[in-house]
C-alpha cells in the first residue's frame, strides 16, 4: 500500500517535471526565433502559393518564423486589421488597400518601407506602382507600402464565337452587337455579346480611356462630369442592350456561353478557366482602346509593416521577407502560379517569363496592360467618392437618370462633402 | 417602550437572513450581469456618448460636435431612404408572416396526420444559420438558373424576374427570405398559445350552433390576443434590425441595386465600417433605438384596447 502510493506520487512528479521541461524547451526554441505574423486575404491557389513562398524563405532563414494568418475577404481583413491597430496590437505585416493605408498612417502605425527595401528592388519597380504606394505624410511624399498582388483589367473573349478580339471601342460595340443572339425568339437574348457589372472600377476604366480625370490638378474640384464622363456614359449606354447586366461576377455566365466577352481583372483568370472548361475555348486580350488611350486601372493590394506593438527584430525580419517576396525569383513564381502580374520591370524581359507566356498565352494581355497602368488618386475620402461615382453609374445604367444629371449630382456631392477637408 | 431581548434577537436574525438570501440571489445573478454588462450595457452607454463626437476609430483624438452627427444623419437622403426601406420590409414581412403563421398553427392544432413532422419542417428554417440559408437563396433568386424563376416561368408563364439586380424586386426578394426564415418561430409561439385555450369554450360554442369562422373570431382571436401581442412586438423589433441576409446577398455593402435594399442597419454598417464615421454610426444606432422604443410604446398603449387577458 505504502509503496503503491509512493509510486503514484513519484510518477506524478516525474510527469509534471517532464511536461514543464518540455514546455520550457519548446518556449525557448520558439522564443529564439523571430515571429513575423502576416495577415492576408489569399484563398485557395493563391494561399497555397503564399505558403510555399513562406516555407522557402524560412528554409533559408532558420531564425525567422513567418506565421501566415488567413483573415477572409479583403473587407473582413481590413476591419480586423483596423480593430487590431486601434487596440495597439496589429500583426507585423499585412495586405492593405490604399484606403486602409491612409487610416493606419493617421495612427502613425506604419514603417515607411521605401527606405527599408533594397535599392535594387526599388529601382526595378515601375513608376505607377511606386506612385500607388506613396502617400502624403506631414506635407512630404513618402513611400509607405510595397506592391504585392497586382492585376490589370483585360478583355476575356470566347474563341469559339470570336476569332479576333476588338481593339477599339467601335469594334467592341460592333462585335457585341453581332454576338447578341435571341435563339428562341422570346425577346430576351440567350447569348449576350458583352457583360456589364456595375462597379466603380469598370466605369472608371472607360472614363479614363476617354481622357477623364476624377479631380483637377490640385484636388480641389471633382471633374467626373467633364465631357469625358458624358462620353464614357453614352458609350456604355450604347453597349448596354447587348450586355448581360448583373452585380454578380461574370466568369460563370462567360463560362457557360451566356456572355461572349467581358472586361474583368486578370486575377479572375483561373475562375474563367474552370468555368469555361469543357464548354468552349477562351483567350485574353488587351482592353479595347478608347478615344484617348487604352489604359487599365491597377487593382490588387500592397503590403505594409507595422511599427506599432512590434519589436525592431520583428520589423527587420519582415523587411527581409519582403525583400524575398519582391525578388525576381519569388515575383515570377507568384505571377506564374496565381495569375497576378509580375511586378518588377526586369521580370517582363526575363527568359523564364517569356518562355512561360509562350506556353500560357493568356498571361500576355495583363502584362501588356501594365505599360498603361493608372491608379486612383490617394485622396482621404476615396471610399465615399467611389461610392458616389458608382451610384451615378448605376442610375444611368438602370435608366433612372441621364448621364449629365447623374454626373453633375455626383460631382456636386463630392465637392461639397468630400473635398477640401 | 423598551424592546424585549427576544424581539431584538428575532429582528437581527430576520435582517441577517434577509441579506443572506438576497446576497445569494445577487451572487447567482452576478455572472449573467457581468456578461450582459460587458457586452450589452457598457457598449450601449459608450455608443451613446460616442455619438456626440467625430471619431474615425483609429485616431485617439475625438472632436466634440454636440448634436452635429444627428444633424448630418437626419439630413442625409440616403438615411431616410434606408428608413423607408426598413418600414417597407417590416410591413411587408411581419403582416403576411403573422397571418400565415396563425393559419399554419391552426392547422397544426388539429388532429392532422404527421403533425410533428410538419411542426419540425416549419421550424427548421428558423434554426438554419442565416448566412448558409441566404447563400442558397442567392442561387434560388438567380435570374437564368434559379429555382424560383424556373417555377414562375413554367407554372405561371411569367417573364424572367431579375430578383437580385433590379431595384424593384430586390426588397421583395429580401421580404420573401425573411418570411421563410422567421415563420417557424411565429408558428411555434402561436401553436403554444392555441393549445392554451380551454376546449370547453369551443364545445360550448358548438352547442350553441356557432360556425367555424364565428368560433375563430369570437373565441380563438380574443383568447389568443396576449400571444398575438407578443409575436407582434417581437417580430417588429426583430425585423427593424434585419441585416445578415441583405449583407450576404449583396456583399459590396451597398444594400443592393441602387441601394434599394439598404435598411437602417446596412446604412449603419456602411457608415461605421465603410466610411469609418464612428460618431455618425452611433447616432444612427441611437436613432434606431429611439424609433423602435417609440413604436413599442405605441404598441403597448394600443394593446390596452385589443389584448384580452383572462
Amino acid at each position: 500500500m505504502e509503496v503503491n502510493r509512493l509510486l503514484k506520487r513519484g510518477l506524478c512528479a516525474i510527469l509534471i517535471v517532464g511536461l514543464l521541461g518540455l514546455g520550457v524547451a519548446v518556449g525557448a526554441v520558439a522564443a529564439s526565433k523571430v515571429n513575423v505574423t502576416f495577415w492576408h486575404a489569399m484563398s485557395s491557389v493563391n494561399q497555397d502559393t503564399l505558403k510555399a513562398l513562406a516555407n522557402e524563405f524560412m528554409q533559408d532563414h532558420p531564425g525567422i518564423q513567418i506565421t501566415l494568418v488567413y483573415q477572409g475577404g479583403y473587407g473582413d481583413l481590413a476591419t480586423k486589421l483596423l480593430s487590431a491597430t486601434a487596440a495597439g496590437n496589429p500583426p507585423v505585416m499585412a495586405q492593405m488597400y490604399e484606403d486602409d493605408t491612409m487610416k493606419y498612417l493617421e495612427a502613425g502605425a506604419l514603417l515607411p518601407l521605401g527606405d527599408q527595401i533594397s535599392s535594387s528592388i526599388l529601382s526595378d519597380l515601375p513608376q505607377a506602382l511606386i506612385d500607388d504606394n506613396t502617400f502624403e505624410v506631414n506635407g512630404k511624399e513618402v513611400m509607405e507600402t510595397v506592391p504585392f498582388n497586382k492585376s490589370a483589367m483585360i478583355l476575356f473573349y470566347n474563341t469559339d464565337l470570336l476569332k479576333t478580339p476588338p481593339t477599339t471601342w467601335d469594334e467592341l460595340l460592333q462585335d457585341a452587337k453581332s454576338l447578341t443572339v435571341d435563339t428562341n425568339g422570346d425577346g430576351t437574348p440567350d447569348q449576350y455579346g458583352f457583360g456589364i457589372r456595375p462597379y466603380t472600377e469598370f466605369y472608371i476604366e472607360f472614363f479614363h480611356q476617354a481622357g477623364g480625370q476624377i479631380f483637377n490638378a490640385d484636388w480641389s474640384k471633382c471633374t467626373v462630369n467633364s465631357d469625358a464622363g458624358i462620353q464614357a456614359m453614352d458609350y456604355l449606354l450604347k453597349l448596354k442592350p447587348y450586355s448581360l447586366y448583373q452585380s454578380q461576377y461574370l466568369s460563370d455566365p462567360f463560362g457557360n456561353g451566356k456572355v461572349a466577352m467581358y472586361i474583368g481583372s486578370s486575377a479572375g483568370m483561373s475562375f474563367v478557366g474552370s468555368a469555361s472548361k469543357g464548354h468552349h475555348g477562351w483567350a485574353t486580350a488587351p482592353l479595347p482602346a478608347g478615344p484617348m488611350n487604352g489604359g487599365s486601372i491597377l487593382q490588387g493590394t500592397n503590403i505594409g509593416v507595422f511599427n506599432l506593438g512590434t519589436t525592431q527584430a520583428q520589423r527587420d525580419a519582415a523587411v527581409q521577407f519582403i525583400d524575398f517576396l519582391l525578388s525576381k525569383k519569388a515575383t515570377l513564381q507568384w505571377a506564374e502560379d496565381t495569375g497576378y502580374v509580375p511586378i518588377l520591370k526586369s521580370d517582363i524581359t526575363d527568359p523564364e517569363w517569356t518562355n512561360f507566356v509562350a506556353d500560357h498565352p493568356t498571361y500576355e494581355a495583363p502584362v501588356q496592360m501594365m505599360k498603361q497602368w493608372f491608379v486612383y488618386p490617394n485622396q482621404q475620402n476615396m471610399y465615399n467618392i467611389r461610392q458616389e461615382i458608382e451610384t451615378a453609374f448605376e442610375q444611368v445604367m438602370l435608366g433612372k437618370s441621364d448621364p449629365q444629371a447623374a454626373l453633375d449630382a455626383a460631382a456636386q456631392t463630392i465637392d461639397n462633402q468630400y473635398l477640401g477637408s | 417602550m423598551a424592546k424585549q431581548p427576544f424581539q431584538v434577537r428575532m429582528e437581527r436574525y430576520r435582517r441577517r437572513q434577509f441579506w443572506r438570501d438576497t446576497g445569494q440571489a445577487y451572487l447567482y445573478l452576478l455572472p449573467a450581469f457581468v456578461i450582459l454588462g460587458t457586452f450589452i450595457f457598457y457598449p450601449f452607454i459608450r455608443a451613446f456618448f460616442i455619438s456626440f463626437y467625430r471619431w474615425d476609430f483609429i485616431n485617439p483624438v475625438k472632436t466634440f460636435v454636440g448634436i452635429g452627427n444627428y444633424v448630418t444623419v437626419l439630413h442625409d437622403p440616403l438615411f431616410w431612404a434606408s428608413v423607408w426601406h426598413t418600414v417597407y420590409y417590416v410591413l411587408g414581412s411581419v403582416l403576411p408572416e403573422m397571418v400565415l403563421a396563425l393559419l399554419i398553427a391552426s392547422l397544426l392544432n388539429t388532429k392532422l396526420r404527421g403533425r410533428s413532422f410538419f411542426r419540425t419542417a416549419f421550424f427548421l428554417p428558423y434554426v438554419t444559420p442565416a448566412v448558409a440559408a441566404t447563400m442558397i437563396f442567392y442561387w434560388i433568386y438567380d435570374r437564368d438558373y434559379g429555382l424560383l424563376n424556373y417555377f414562375l416561368t413554367h407554372l405561371f408563364h411569367v417573364h424572367l424576374i431579375d430578383w437580385l439586380n433590379s431595384p424593384a424586386y430586390a426588397m421583395p426578394a429580401v421580404i420573401l427570405l425573411g418570411i421563410w426564415q422567421f415563420l417557424g418561430f411565429d408558428v411555434v409561439i402561436f401553436l403554444a398559445g392555441l393549445q392554451g385555450i380551454d376546449r370547453t369554450y369551443y364545445e360550448a360554442a358548438q352547442v350553441d350552433g356557432a360556425s367555424a369562422w364565428s368560433r375563430f373570431r369570437r373565441i380563438t382571436l380574443p383568447l389568443l390576443s396576449p400571444t398575438t401581442f407578443f409575436v407582434f412586438i417581437i417580430s417588429i423589433i426583430g425585423s427593424f434590425k434585419i441585416f445578415n441576409q441583405i449583407y450576404v446577398l449583396w456583399t459590396n455593402r451597398g444594400g443592393g441595386p441602387l441601394h434599394s435594399a439598404m435598411t437602417v442597419m446596412i446604412y449603419f454598417y456602411n457608415t461605421a465600417w465603410g466610411e469609418y464615421h464612428m460618431g455618425e454610426a452611433s447616432a444612427v444606432a441611437n436613432i434606431l433605438f429611439v424609433l423602435i422604443f417609440l413604436i413599442t410604446l405605441f404598441q403597448m398603449w394600443l394593446s390596452r384596447r385589443w389584448v384580452f387577458y383572462k
